[in-house]
């Protein structure tokens, strides 16, 4: 089982990489960072319908902030409807490759870490710092677009296994790949434009006490000057995990600010 | 429900903003620059931010097609390398001596 989803990750990557050219997708971490001194909240509004327990509602709530054109810092502040505030994150991110090869055509690669804080309410707090590392690289090439990201978690061993991946004991890894094709504008002019584009993300989750997690997430994003909208319906592909429920599908609608 | 009509109306209400139409003919000085890399509204929007930062500065137009980023001002712009470097603060690469 563990093999065919290493497999199936790779593959999802390995897609991912040969389409070519994406923004950030509404799922997969991107090599982007806001301009310096820009302001930019996320929210993301998660639904998810789940096996023989009740549904579960969650915004996360994002506020990143640009330094020096290359780098960000931010904080996560997810919010449960049912059981209250969960673990507050924050984190930095660099990007340490920018090749810009065109007016649109960009490769850039950046890495990012940071730590979760036991901030939340005690039934869904791992009630423990975990720290994470990773790293993303996106190309655009046109109207094409991807990105690929690796994260790894590591986790107390104290935490409760409660509602997602992230939240079971251990070290976990995380893979994340994403399709984008903008729609419209076919060829950006002179007109100042929003864009729209079709996403698909693709999300792994391996280990963590023995949990496994892969889902496919097909999307859209509309991207204007100063504002975007976000709405993914997520699919799980497979799904071996003990202790909580599994999931049966999720939907995402989002909204980013930039200031 | 109440909770989300209420954060959607909020969010709804956030996205509007006034919008303004100036076109480059109002203004007597403008500089030109190259920019590579500019692959969203997004992208356009920092780098608009950024070089209407700096004094004297008063209107930018940007051709995501082309790259070509357009400063206006009815006085004295900044030199060419200012702009440069406020390209490269909105993460972006200006292009400077054709490269």
């Amino acid at each position: 089982m563990r093999r065919r989803l290493v497999l199936l990750t790779g593959l999802l990557a390995a897609s991912a990489a040969q389409a070519a050219g994406a923004q950030q997708t509404n799922l997969t971490p991107a090599a982007t960072t806001p301009g310096d001194g820009r302001f930019y909240p996320e929210s993301k509004l998660f639904f998810y319908a789940r096996d023989g327990a009740d549904d579960v509602l969650e915004l996360e709530q994002r506020f990143t902030y640009g330094i020096g054109g290359r780098s960000a810092a931010w904080i996560d502040i997810p919010y449960d409807f049912d059981e209250g505030l969960a673990d507050t994150r924050i984190g930095f991110k660099h990007r340490f490759l920018q090749s810009d090869t065109g007016s649109v055509d960009t490769l850039r690669a950046a890495v990012f870490g940071g730590v979760e804080l036991p901030t939340g309410e005690e039934v869904i707090s791992t009630d423990s710092v975990d720290p994470f590392l990773g790293a993303t690289v996106t190309s655009i090439t046109g109207r094409f677009g991807w990105n690929a990201a690796a994260t790894v978690h590591h986790v107390g061993d104290d935490a409760p296994i409660q509602r997602s991946p992230l939240d079971v004991d251990g070290t976990l890894f995380h893979g994340s790949g994403s399709l984008a094709w903008r729609v419209d504008p076919v060829e950006y002019s002179s007109a100042f434009v929003a864009a729209s584009y079709l996403v698909l993300d693709a999300n792994a989750y391996l280990g963590g006490s023995g949990n496994t997690e892969v889902w496919l997430a097909p999307g859209f994003l509309y991207e204007a000057p100063d504002f975007a909208l976000e709405l993914s319906f997520m699919l799980p592909v497979s799904e071996d995990i003990e202790g909580r429920p599994e999931r049966d599908y999720g939907v995402l609608a989002g909204l980013r600010l930039l200031f | 429900m109440k909770q989300l009509i209420l954060i959607a109306a909020l969010l709804l209400a956030a996205c509007a903003g006034p919008t303004q139409q100036v076109s480059a003919e109002d203004y007597t000085y403008a500089s030109t620059l190259t920019v590579k890399g500019m692959s969203c509204p997004n992208c356009a929007n920092n780098i608009t931010h950024e070089l209407m930062a700096l004094p004297g500065v008063e209107h930018v137009h940007i051709d995501m097609g082309s790259g070509l980023v357009s400063v206006h001002s009815n006085q004295t712009l900044p030199p060419d390398f200012e702009l440069q470097e406020a390209v490269r603060s909105a993460g972006f690469t200006p292009v400077v001596d054709g490269k």
